[in-house]
C-alpha cells in the first residue's frame, strides 16, 4: 500500500487520503470474487482491475483542483467508500464484514498457512518492488518526475500530464488491489473497520517517514510503523488505552517528520 | 529580402523592380483578443511570422508580448481570433497538441525541471514519445533500456548545439543562470518544433553570456528554424531579427524590419518614453 501511495502521492503529486478505501475496494473485489468460486488468478486481476479503474476515475478532479482542494475531496471520497462499506450489506457484508475467505491453492499447497503466505506476499512484495524499479529508472519514470516539478514546464515539452496523472493513478491502483487481495488472505474475514480514515493517514504516515519517491522509503516506513504496535505490547499500557496510544505515537511522528525531516528516512521531499 | 512584403500564403508580391516570391508564413494570428476582466491585453492583434526568419516581438512592458505567446501555445485561451499555423487552426487544441504540430516555447521565468540533471532535463522533453508509458517500462525492460539510451544520446547531441554537453550530469541548480538559460533552448529544441517561441532569452544575462546566445540563436535560425523572440534590448533585436513586430497596449503598431521600426520616432517615444 505504502508502493501504491508512493506513486500517487511522492511520485505524481495527487495527495489523496483515501488510500485505504481503495485497499478495501480490492479486498471486497478479492473476497466477493473468490468466494463466488473463481480462481486465485481471476480473482486477483478483478481486485487490481477494479482498484485501477476505481483511482482512475477518482483521481479526475485532481486534475482540476490544486493540491489542498484535492485532499478535502479524498476525504470525502473515504468517506462515501466508508458508507459504501457499511451499508451495501449484499455485497459487503455490512458491519458485519466477509468471513471464511479462501486462501488460494496452487500444486496441493495451501497459502492458508503462514509459511506458504509468506512466500506469497514476498513474491508479491519482490514483483511490485522491480516493477517499481523499471518504471522509475525508466523514461516514463523520468516524465512522472518532471510533471510532478513542473506541470506547465511539462505540458509545453508537449507532455500530455493528464494521461500521465491518469496512467500513474491506474498503476497506483493497481498495487492498492494487490494489497487489498492480499490482506483478505492474509486476514481470511474483512470488515470496514480495516478500511477507514484512520488507516489512510497510518499508510500515509508510512510513506512520510519511510521518505516518498523511493523504493527503500516504501519499505522502512511499514517496517517501521509496523514495530511500532509491537513496541508499545511490551510497555504495561492499559489495554484500552493501546488504540489511542498507538494513534499519538503515529500523529506525533508524522509531525515530527513533516516539520524536520519532510523527505524521510531515506526519501525525497513530498 | 523586404520584410513588408510577405504575406500568409506565400505568394508573388511586387517589390520595386523585382518580382520575387515571398517567405511562406509559417504562423498567421489574426484579430487575436484577449481580456483579463474588463482590461483588454491583446486587441486584435494581428501578425504572421515568415517561416526560417527570426521575428522579434517588442514594446514596453504591458504591451501583450507573453500574453500573445501564452495565446499561441495553448496556455491561455483567448477570446476572439485566430491562429493558424500552415493554415490549420491552432486555437482550441491542448499545449501538448500544439507542440506536436510543431510550436515550442520558453520562459520568461525558465521552468526547469530542478530536482533533475541536465541531460534528463532535455530528455523528457524529446519529441520521441517512444517507452513513455508503463507498460513498456515494465513489461519490455530491455528495450526500455535502450530507448533510453537512445534518447539520451540524443539529448546529449542537443546539448552539444547549445554548448552544454559537458555539464549534462550536473543538477540544474549546480550550472550558471546563462548557462540555464541555454538549456531553456536546448529543451525547446528537443520538441523538435518548427516553430520556437523564446520569451526574453537574453534577460538578467553577463555580457559574455549574452554573446554566447546571440550566437545560439544565430545557429538556430541558420538552421532553418523559424522563430518568435520577445526581447527589450535593442542592440540585440539589430542583432538577431530578420524582422520586428512592435506592440503597444495589445495591438501591432508596426511590422517591418529592424531597421524601419527601431528608427521611427513615433515607435521610440512609446519604447522608451519622453526624453530620448
Amino acid at each position: 500500500m505504502a508502493l501504491s501511495t508512493n506513486f500517487l502521492v511522492g511520485i505524481i503529486g495527487i495527495f489523496s487520503v483515501s488510500q485505504a478505501a481503495l485497499m478495501g475496494v480490492g479486498a471486497y473485489a478479492y473476497a466477493g470474487v473468490a468466494m463466488a468460486g473463481m480462481p486465485f488468478p481471476v480473482a486477483l486481476l478483478a481486485a487490481v482491475t477494479l482498484c485501477a479503474l476505481l483511482n482512475t476515475v477518482t483521481s479526475l478532479p485532481a486534475l482540476r483542483l490544486a493540491g489542498d482542494y484535492f485532499v478535502i475531496t479524498s476525504f470525502g471520497l473515504q468517506f462515501i467508500a466508508t458508507a459504501v462499506f457499511v451499508n451495501w450489506v449484499q455485497v459487503t457484508g455490512g458491519s458485519t464484514g466477509i468471513a471464511a475467505i479462501p486462501a488460494p491453492r496452487m500444486l496441493g499447497i495451501s497459502f492458508e498457512e503462514p509459511q506458504y503466505f509468506v512466500i506469497l506476499s514476498s513474491l508479491a512484495l519482490a514483483l511490485a518492488s522491480l516493477a517499481y524499479t523499471l518504471l522509475m529508472r525508466s523514461s516514463y519514470g523520468r516524465v512522472l518526475h518532471a510533471v510532478r516539478l513542473n506541470e506547465l514546464a511539462a505540458g509545453a515539452a508537449g507532455r500530455n500530464v493528464l494521461k500521465m496523472k491518469l496512467g500513474v493513478s491506474a498503476v497506483s491502483g493497481i498495487y492498492a488491489g494487490l494489497a487489498g487481495a492480499l490482506y483478505a488472505i492474509f486476514m481470511s474475514y474483512i470488515d470496514p473497520s480495516s478500511f477507514e480514515i484512520q488507516q489512510s493517514i497510518v499508510i500515509l504516515t508510512m510513506l512520510v517517514i519511510g521518505g516518498a519517491r523511493t523504493l527503500a522509503g516504501s519499505l522502512i516506513g511499514p517496517l517501521l510503523l509496523l514495530a511500532i504496535p509491537q513496541v508499545l505490547s511490551l510497555v504495561h499500557i492499559a489495554p484500552e488505552l493501546l488504540g489511542p496510544t498507538r494513534a499519538l505515537v503515529f500523529g506525533a511522528l508524522l509531525v515530527v517528520f513533516m516539520l524536520w525531516r519532510p523527505q524521510g528516512i531515506a526519501g525525497r521531499k513530498i | 529580402m523586404n520584410p513588408n512584403v510577405i504575406t500568409s500564403g506565400g505568394t508573388f508580391v511586387e517589390s520595386p523592380g523585382v518580382r520575387t516570391q515571398a517567405p511562406t508564413a509559417l504562423l498567421v494570428v489574426e484579430g487575436l483578443t484577449k481580456n483579463f476582466g474588463g482590461f483588454r491585453v491583446l486587441d486584435a492583434t494581428t501578425f504572421s511570422l515568415p517561416e526560417g526568419q527570426v521575428t522579434c516581438l517588442v514594446g514596453p512592458n504591458g504591451a501583450g508580448k507573453t500574453t500573445a505567446f501564452d495565446c499561441i501555445t495553448g496556455f491561455l485561451k483567448s477570446d476572439a481570433g485566430s491562429i493558424r499555423l500552415r493554415g490549420d487552426e491552432l486555437i482550441g487544441l491542448g499545449r501538448s497538441d500544439i507542440v506536436r504540430r510543431g510550436v515550442a516555447r520558453s520562459f520568461q521565468n525558465l521552468r526547469l525541471f530542478e530536482e533533475m540533471s541536465v541531460v534528463d532535463n532535455v530528455i523528457v522533453c524529446l519529441a520521441d514519445e517512444t517507452g513513455n508509458d508503463p507498460l513498456t517500462a515494465v513489461f519490455r525492460p530491455f528495450y526500455s533500456a535502450a530507448v533510453l539510451r537512445r534518447k539520451r544520446e540524443k539529448a546529449l547531441a542537443i546539448l552539444e548545439q547549445v554548448e552544454l554537453a559537458h555539464k549534462a550530469e550536473d543538477h540544474v541548480t549546480q550550472i550558471s543562470f546563462g548557462q540555464q538559460k541555454l538549456l531553456c533552448i536546448a529543451r525547446v529544441l528537443a520538441t523538435d518544433a518548427k516553430l520556437l517561441l523564446l520569451d526574453e532569452p537574453t534577460s538578467g544575462l553577463s555580457a559574455t553570456a549574452l554573446d554566447n546566445m546571440v550566437k545560439v540563436i544565430g545557429r538556430l535560425s541558420a538552421s532553418g528554424k523559424t522563430l518568435l523572440v520577445v526581447e527589450h534590448n535593442t542592440r540585440i533585436v539589430r542583432d538577431i531579427a530578420d524582422r520586428i513586430v512592435f506592440m503597444h497596449q495589445g495591438r501591432v503598431l508596426a511590422e517591418g524590419d529592424p531597421q524601419t521600426v527601431l528608427d521611427r520616432s513615433d515607435l521610440v517615444e512609446i519604447y522608451f518614453g519622453g526624453g530620448h
